[in-house]
Protein backbone atom coordinates (compact mmCIF):
# COMPACT_ATOMS: atom_id res chain seq x y z
CA UNK A 1 0.00 0.00 0.00
CA UNK A 2 1.38 3.17 -1.16
CA UNK A 3 1.63 6.35 1.44
CA UNK A 4 -0.78 8.38 -0.76
CA UNK A 5 -3.25 5.75 -0.64
CA UNK A 6 -2.97 5.33 3.14
CA UNK A 7 -3.78 9.04 3.66
CA UNK A 8 -6.77 9.00 1.29
CA UNK A 9 -7.95 6.04 3.49
CA UNK A 10 -7.69 7.87 6.66
CA UNK A 11 -9.29 10.68 5.27
CA UNK A 12 -12.42 8.83 4.01
CA UNK A 13 -12.53 7.48 7.69
CA UNK A 14 -12.72 10.94 8.94
CA UNK A 15 -15.13 12.00 6.55
CA UNK A 16 -17.41 9.02 8.29
CA UNK A 17 -16.61 9.58 11.36
CA UNK A 18 -17.71 13.76 10.65
CA UNK A 19 -20.73 12.74 8.91
CA UNK A 20 -21.58 10.24 11.66
CA UNK A 21 -21.25 12.54 14.45
CA UNK A 22 -23.22 15.29 12.29
CA UNK A 23 -26.02 12.73 11.92
CA UNK A 24 -26.05 12.47 15.18
CA UNK A 25 -26.51 15.64 16.34
CA UNK A 26 -29.34 15.88 13.75
CA UNK A 27 -30.77 13.04 15.41
CA UNK A 28 -30.83 14.52 18.26
CA UNK A 29 -31.90 17.90 17.36
CA UNK A 30 -34.67 16.49 15.52
CA UNK A 31 -35.47 14.08 18.62
CA UNK A 32 -35.76 17.16 21.15
CA UNK A 33 -37.68 19.30 18.00
CA UNK A 34 -40.18 16.72 18.14
CA UNK A 35 -40.26 16.44 22.00
CA UNK A 36 -40.71 20.71 21.93
CA UNK A 37 -43.63 19.66 18.56
CA UNK A 38 -45.27 17.46 21.40
CA UNK A 39 -45.19 20.23 24.10
CA UNK A 40 -46.58 22.48 21.87
CA UNK A 41 -49.47 20.41 21.22
CA UNK A 42 -50.24 18.99 24.42
CA UNK A 43 -50.18 23.34 25.37
CA UNK A 44 -52.52 24.04 22.33
CA UNK A 45 -54.82 21.54 22.84
CA UNK A 46 -54.98 22.69 27.02
CA UNK A 47 -54.95 26.47 25.54
CA UNK A 48 -58.15 24.88 22.95
CA UNK A 49 -59.89 23.29 25.95
CA UNK A 50 -59.56 26.61 27.83
CA UNK A 51 -60.99 29.08 25.28
CA UNK A 52 -64.07 26.47 24.68
CA UNK A 53 -64.41 27.02 28.40
CA UNK A 54 -64.48 30.59 27.96
CA UNK A 55 -66.09 30.70 25.00
CA UNK A 56 -69.67 28.93 26.42
CA UNK A 57 -68.60 31.34 29.78
CA UNK A 58 -69.35 34.28 27.52
CA UNK A 59 -72.44 32.93 26.11
CA UNK A 60 -73.72 31.96 29.59
CA UNK A 61 -72.63 35.27 30.76
CA UNK A 62 -74.54 37.31 27.61
CA UNK A 63 -77.59 35.05 28.05
CA UNK A 64 -77.28 36.41 32.21
CA UNK A 65 -76.74 39.87 31.34
CA UNK A 66 -80.12 39.30 28.66
CA UNK A 67 -82.05 37.73 31.42
CA UNK A 68 -81.14 40.93 33.63
CA UNK A 69 -81.95 43.49 31.26
CA UNK A 70 -85.07 41.92 30.73
CA UNK A 71 -85.89 41.95 34.15
CA UNK A 72 -84.65 45.66 33.77
CA UNK A 73 -86.72 46.64 31.15
CA UNK A 74 -89.47 44.79 33.17
CA UNK A 75 -89.03 46.57 36.59
CA UNK A 76 -88.56 49.70 35.29
CA UNK A 77 -91.67 49.63 33.07
CA UNK A 78 -93.31 48.09 36.41
CA UNK A 79 -92.35 50.95 38.69
CA UNK A 80 -93.25 53.56 35.77
CA UNK A 81 -96.96 52.10 36.04
CA UNK A 82 -96.45 52.20 39.44
CA UNK A 83 -95.03 55.77 39.72
CA UNK A 84 -98.69 57.12 36.99
CA UNK A 85 -100.93 55.08 39.38
CA UNK A 86 -99.46 56.45 42.28
CA UNK A 87 -99.51 60.43 40.71
CA UNK A 88 -103.07 59.35 39.71
CA UNK A 89 -104.38 58.58 43.35
CA UNK A 90 -102.68 61.54 44.45
CA UNK A 91 -104.76 63.65 41.52
CA UNK A 92 -107.58 61.75 42.69
CA UNK A 93 -106.81 62.50 46.51
CA UNK A 94 -106.54 66.61 45.19
CA UNK A 95 -109.31 66.69 43.48
CA UNK A 96 -111.52 65.06 46.64
CA UNK A 97 -109.57 67.83 48.84
CA UNK A 98 -110.17 70.37 47.24
CA UNK A 99 -113.93 69.98 46.32
CA UNK A 100 -114.53 69.33 50.33
CA UNK A 101 -112.23 72.37 50.99
CA UNK A 102 -114.63 74.26 48.73
CA UNK A 103 -117.60 72.64 49.96
CA UNK A 104 -117.10 73.37 53.58
CA UNK A 105 -115.37 77.05 53.32
CA UNK A 106 -118.78 78.99 52.97
CA UNK A 107 -121.69 79.35 54.87
CA UNK A 108 -123.96 81.12 52.16
CA UNK A 109 -126.35 78.94 49.98
CA UNK A 110 -125.23 80.72 47.07
CA UNK A 111 -121.59 80.26 47.40
CA UNK A 112 -122.03 76.54 48.10
CA UNK A 113 -124.50 76.05 44.89
CA UNK A 114 -121.57 77.69 42.95
CA UNK A 115 -118.67 75.69 44.44
CA UNK A 116 -120.98 72.28 43.32
CA UNK A 117 -120.80 73.53 39.86
CA UNK A 118 -117.27 74.13 39.64
CA UNK A 119 -116.89 70.97 41.30
CA UNK A 120 -119.00 69.30 38.12
CA UNK A 121 -117.28 71.50 35.49
CA UNK A 122 -113.83 71.10 36.44
CA UNK A 123 -113.35 68.43 38.43
CA UNK A 124 -116.28 65.44 36.78
CA UNK A 125 -116.21 67.41 33.26
CA UNK A 126 -119.71 68.71 32.72
CA UNK A 127 -121.56 72.21 31.79
CA UNK A 128 -125.04 70.68 31.97
CA UNK A 129 -126.34 70.34 35.62
CA UNK A 130 -129.57 71.18 37.65
CA UNK A 131 -129.24 71.28 41.56
CA UNK A 132 -132.93 70.75 42.82
CA UNK A 133 -133.80 70.88 46.48
CA UNK A 134 -136.89 68.53 47.53
CA UNK A 135 -140.43 70.22 48.73
CA UNK A 136 -141.53 68.27 51.43
CA UNK A 137 -144.83 69.18 51.39
CA UNK A 138 -145.44 68.60 47.41
CA UNK A 139 -143.29 65.33 46.93
CA UNK A 140 -141.33 66.71 44.06
CA UNK A 141 -138.37 67.94 43.32
CA UNK A 142 -137.83 71.90 42.77
CA UNK A 143 -134.80 73.57 40.73
CA UNK A 144 -132.63 75.74 42.47
CA UNK A 145 -129.70 76.26 40.42
CA UNK A 146 -128.69 75.57 36.68
CA UNK A 147 -126.23 75.32 33.91
CA UNK A 148 -126.81 74.73 30.23
CA UNK A 149 -129.74 73.05 30.69
CA UNK A 150 -133.47 73.80 30.10
CA UNK A 151 -134.55 75.39 32.90
CA UNK A 152 -138.39 75.66 31.75
CA UNK A 153 -138.54 71.71 31.50
CA UNK A 154 -137.19 70.77 35.02
CA UNK A 155 -138.26 74.06 37.21
CA UNK A 156 -140.27 71.18 39.28
CA UNK A 157 -140.06 67.05 38.96
CA UNK A 158 -142.37 64.83 40.66
CA UNK A 159 -140.68 62.07 42.70
CA UNK A 160 -141.06 58.31 42.30
CA UNK A 161 -140.11 57.54 38.54
CA UNK A 162 -137.08 57.05 36.57
CA UNK A 163 -133.08 57.73 37.18
CA UNK A 164 -134.12 60.91 39.29
CA UNK A 165 -136.75 59.22 41.65
CA UNK A 166 -134.71 55.91 41.54
CA UNK A 167 -131.62 57.85 43.01
CA UNK A 168 -133.68 59.90 45.34
CA UNK A 169 -135.23 56.33 46.73
CA UNK A 170 -132.32 54.54 47.00
CA UNK A 171 -130.09 57.25 47.79
CA UNK A 172 -127.72 56.28 45.95
CA UNK A 173 -125.77 57.96 43.01
CA UNK A 174 -127.91 57.04 39.64
CA UNK A 175 -125.80 56.62 36.13
CA UNK A 176 -128.50 55.66 33.90
CA UNK A 177 -126.17 53.22 31.66
CA UNK A 178 -125.98 51.24 34.76
CA UNK A 179 -129.52 50.72 35.58
CA UNK A 180 -131.04 48.81 32.17
CA UNK A 181 -133.69 48.46 34.22
CA UNK A 182 -135.69 51.82 34.84
CA UNK A 183 -137.16 53.92 31.79
CA UNK A 184 -135.64 57.33 31.46
CA UNK A 185 -138.09 59.85 31.76
CA UNK A 186 -138.11 62.72 28.77
CA UNK A 187 -136.36 65.16 30.65
CA UNK A 188 -133.72 62.17 31.44
CA UNK A 189 -132.79 61.60 28.06
CA UNK A 190 -129.13 62.98 28.21
CA UNK A 191 -128.81 62.14 32.25
CA UNK A 192 -125.07 61.24 32.67
CA UNK A 193 -125.50 60.81 36.70
CA UNK A 194 -127.71 62.10 39.37
CA UNK A 195 -127.12 62.17 42.83
CA UNK A 196 -129.19 62.12 45.38
CA UNK A 197 -127.60 65.37 48.51
CA UNK A 198 -128.45 62.98 51.98
CA UNK A 199 -128.55 64.37 55.14
CA UNK A 200 -128.60 62.04 57.96
CA UNK A 201 -129.56 59.50 55.77
CA UNK A 202 -132.31 61.21 54.40
CA UNK A 203 -132.42 62.32 50.43
CA UNK A 204 -132.59 66.47 50.62
CA UNK A 205 -132.30 67.20 47.07
CA UNK A 206 -130.66 65.91 44.01
CA UNK A 207 -127.80 66.99 41.57
CA UNK A 208 -128.74 65.70 37.84
CA UNK A 209 -125.59 66.07 35.54
CA UNK A 210 -126.71 65.77 31.85
CA UNK A 211 -124.21 66.06 29.00
CA UNK A 212 -120.50 65.41 29.36
CA UNK A 213 -117.59 67.98 28.24
CA UNK A 214 -116.51 66.80 24.69
CA UNK A 215 -113.78 65.81 25.43
CA UNK A 216 -114.93 63.64 28.44
CA UNK A 217 -116.18 60.39 27.17
CA UNK A 218 -116.92 58.67 30.11
CA UNK A 219 -117.20 58.96 33.86
CA UNK A 220 -113.50 57.86 35.33
CA UNK A 221 -113.39 56.07 39.05
CA UNK A 222 -112.74 59.53 40.43
CA UNK A 223 -116.16 60.75 39.58
CA UNK A 224 -117.94 57.81 41.57
CA UNK A 225 -115.80 59.64 44.28
CA UNK A 226 -116.68 62.89 43.51
CA UNK A 227 -120.39 62.00 43.68
CA UNK A 228 -120.27 60.08 47.09
CA UNK A 229 -118.35 63.15 47.88
CA UNK A 230 -121.26 65.85 46.98
CA UNK A 231 -123.94 63.32 47.70
CA UNK A 232 -123.08 63.87 51.51
CA UNK A 233 -120.36 66.63 52.12
CA UNK A 234 -122.28 69.30 49.38
CA UNK A 235 -126.30 68.39 51.14
CA UNK A 236 -124.18 69.11 54.43
CA UNK A 237 -123.01 72.35 53.28
CA UNK A 238 -125.96 73.00 51.84
CA UNK A 239 -128.12 72.14 54.79
CA UNK A 240 -125.35 74.26 57.13
CA UNK A 241 -125.74 77.06 55.18
CA UNK A 242 -129.79 77.01 55.08
CA UNK A 243 -130.06 76.84 58.95
CA UNK A 244 -127.19 79.57 59.16
CA UNK A 245 -129.19 81.81 57.10
CA UNK A 246 -132.35 81.22 58.87
CA UNK A 247 -131.00 81.76 62.08
CA UNK A 248 -129.23 84.98 61.01
CA UNK A 249 -132.50 85.93 59.65
CA UNK A 250 -134.23 85.40 63.43
CA UNK B 1 -82.52 73.70 39.86
CA UNK B 2 -83.44 77.40 40.22
CA UNK B 3 -87.72 77.45 40.44
CA UNK B 4 -89.57 78.38 37.47
CA UNK B 5 -92.16 81.13 37.98
CA UNK B 6 -95.17 80.07 36.87
CA UNK B 7 -98.82 82.44 37.22
CA UNK B 8 -102.01 80.34 37.46
CA UNK B 9 -105.25 82.44 36.36
CA UNK B 10 -108.61 81.46 36.99
CA UNK B 11 -111.93 82.84 38.18
CA UNK B 12 -112.78 79.61 39.19
CA UNK B 13 -111.41 79.13 43.45
CA UNK B 14 -111.73 74.97 43.01
CA UNK B 15 -110.16 74.87 39.61
CA UNK B 16 -107.75 77.74 40.49
CA UNK B 17 -106.90 75.59 43.71
CA UNK B 18 -106.19 71.95 42.15
CA UNK B 19 -104.24 73.50 39.37
CA UNK B 20 -101.96 75.33 41.81
CA UNK B 21 -101.98 72.03 44.32
CA UNK B 22 -101.32 70.33 40.86
CA UNK B 23 -97.99 72.92 40.43
CA UNK B 24 -96.97 72.57 44.14
CA UNK B 25 -96.86 68.77 44.56
CA UNK B 26 -94.17 68.84 41.86
CA UNK B 27 -92.42 71.43 44.44
CA UNK B 28 -90.38 72.75 41.27
CA UNK B 29 -92.42 76.25 41.06
CA UNK B 30 -92.82 79.44 42.62
CA UNK B 31 -96.63 80.22 42.10
CA UNK B 32 -98.71 83.27 41.96
CA UNK B 33 -102.17 83.48 41.60
CA UNK B 34 -104.91 85.30 39.68
CA UNK B 35 -108.74 85.52 39.22
CA UNK B 36 -109.34 87.21 35.91
CA UNK B 37 -107.42 88.71 32.07
CA UNK B 38 -107.27 91.59 33.43
CA UNK B 39 -105.44 90.76 36.97
CA UNK B 40 -103.69 88.34 34.66
CA UNK B 41 -101.61 90.89 32.81
CA UNK B 42 -101.20 93.24 35.19
CA UNK B 43 -99.36 90.21 37.25
CA UNK B 44 -97.28 89.38 34.12
CA UNK B 45 -95.68 92.94 33.81
CA UNK B 46 -94.90 92.89 37.32
CA UNK B 47 -93.56 89.37 38.20
CA UNK B 48 -92.81 88.12 34.75
CA UNK B 49 -93.19 84.43 35.69
CA UNK B 50 -91.68 82.51 33.59
CA UNK B 51 -95.33 80.73 32.25
CA UNK B 52 -98.58 81.54 32.24
CA UNK B 53 -101.31 79.18 32.78
CA UNK B 54 -104.63 80.77 32.28
CA UNK B 55 -108.13 79.57 32.20
CA UNK B 56 -109.78 80.40 28.74
CA UNK B 57 -113.19 81.53 29.93
CA UNK B 58 -112.97 84.65 32.68
CA UNK B 59 -115.03 87.33 33.90
CA UNK B 60 -113.78 91.12 33.14
CA UNK B 61 -111.29 89.88 30.59
CA UNK B 62 -111.55 85.90 28.93
CA UNK B 63 -108.61 84.37 28.62
CA UNK B 64 -108.68 85.20 24.56
CA UNK B 65 -108.23 88.44 24.95
CA UNK B 66 -105.46 88.53 27.47
CA UNK B 67 -103.57 86.33 25.70
CA UNK B 68 -104.06 88.67 23.03
CA UNK B 69 -102.88 91.82 24.91
CA UNK B 70 -100.00 89.95 26.51
CA UNK B 71 -98.67 88.48 23.28
CA UNK B 72 -98.38 92.70 22.18
CA UNK B 73 -96.74 93.98 25.26
CA UNK B 74 -92.86 94.33 24.60
CA UNK B 75 -92.16 93.44 28.16
CA UNK B 76 -94.59 89.89 28.02
CA UNK B 77 -94.55 88.70 24.37
CA UNK B 78 -92.33 86.11 24.53
CA UNK B 79 -93.91 84.30 28.22
CA UNK B 80 -94.96 81.06 27.00
CA UNK B 81 -98.72 80.76 27.85
CA UNK B 82 -100.78 77.47 28.57
CA UNK B 83 -104.88 78.09 28.16
CA UNK B 84 -106.98 75.93 30.48
CA UNK B 85 -110.39 75.60 28.55
CA UNK B 86 -113.54 73.33 29.29
CA UNK B 87 -113.63 73.73 25.11
CA UNK B 88 -111.99 71.03 23.46
CA UNK B 89 -113.64 71.67 20.04
CA UNK B 90 -110.76 72.83 17.29
CA UNK B 91 -112.18 75.76 16.41
CA UNK B 92 -111.85 76.63 20.11
CA UNK B 93 -108.44 75.31 20.53
CA UNK B 94 -107.69 77.34 17.00
CA UNK B 95 -108.89 80.37 18.23
CA UNK B 96 -106.38 80.25 21.60
CA UNK B 97 -102.93 79.52 18.63
CA UNK B 98 -104.48 82.37 16.62
CA UNK B 99 -104.25 84.71 20.07
CA UNK B 100 -101.03 83.79 20.58
CA UNK B 101 -101.10 80.81 23.14
CA UNK B 102 -97.78 78.42 23.52
CA UNK B 103 -100.34 75.20 24.01
CA UNK B 104 -103.59 74.42 25.92
CA UNK B 105 -105.45 71.63 28.37
CA UNK B 106 -108.84 70.81 28.32
CA UNK B 107 -110.87 70.42 31.87
CA UNK B 108 -110.92 67.73 33.92
CA UNK B 109 -107.30 69.22 34.25
CA UNK B 110 -105.12 65.54 34.21
CA UNK B 111 -102.24 66.31 36.99
CA UNK B 112 -99.56 64.08 34.55
CA UNK B 113 -100.60 65.63 31.23
CA UNK B 114 -100.35 69.39 32.75
CA UNK B 115 -96.93 69.04 33.59
CA UNK B 116 -95.73 67.41 30.81
CA UNK B 117 -96.42 70.18 29.33
CA UNK B 118 -95.02 72.95 31.16
CA UNK B 119 -91.91 70.63 31.30
CA UNK B 120 -91.92 71.12 27.74
CA UNK B 121 -91.97 74.67 27.71
CA UNK B 122 -89.65 75.23 30.42
CA UNK B 123 -87.59 72.20 29.72
CA UNK B 124 -87.18 69.59 32.60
Amino acid sequence: MTKDSRNRGGYVQQVRENTRQYIDSLLGEIEQLQDRVSTVERERDYLHEKLDQASSEIVKKKTERDELSCELEKEREQNAEHHAMIEEQNNNLANLYVASYGLHGNLATHDILCTIKEIVTNLVGSEELAIFELCDEDNELKLIDSIGVDTDELRTLSLGQGFIGHAMKTGMPCVPNQEPGIKALPHEEKLTACIPLMVSDVARGAIAIFGLLQQKTELADLDFELFDLLGSQAANALYTAQLHERFSEN
Amino acid sequence: MPQKRVLVVDDSKVALMTEVMILRRDGRFDIIEGKDGEEAIELAVKHQPDLILMDVNMPVMDGFEACRILRNKAETKSIPIILVTTRGEAENIEAGYENGCSDYVTKPINGSELLNKIKNILGS
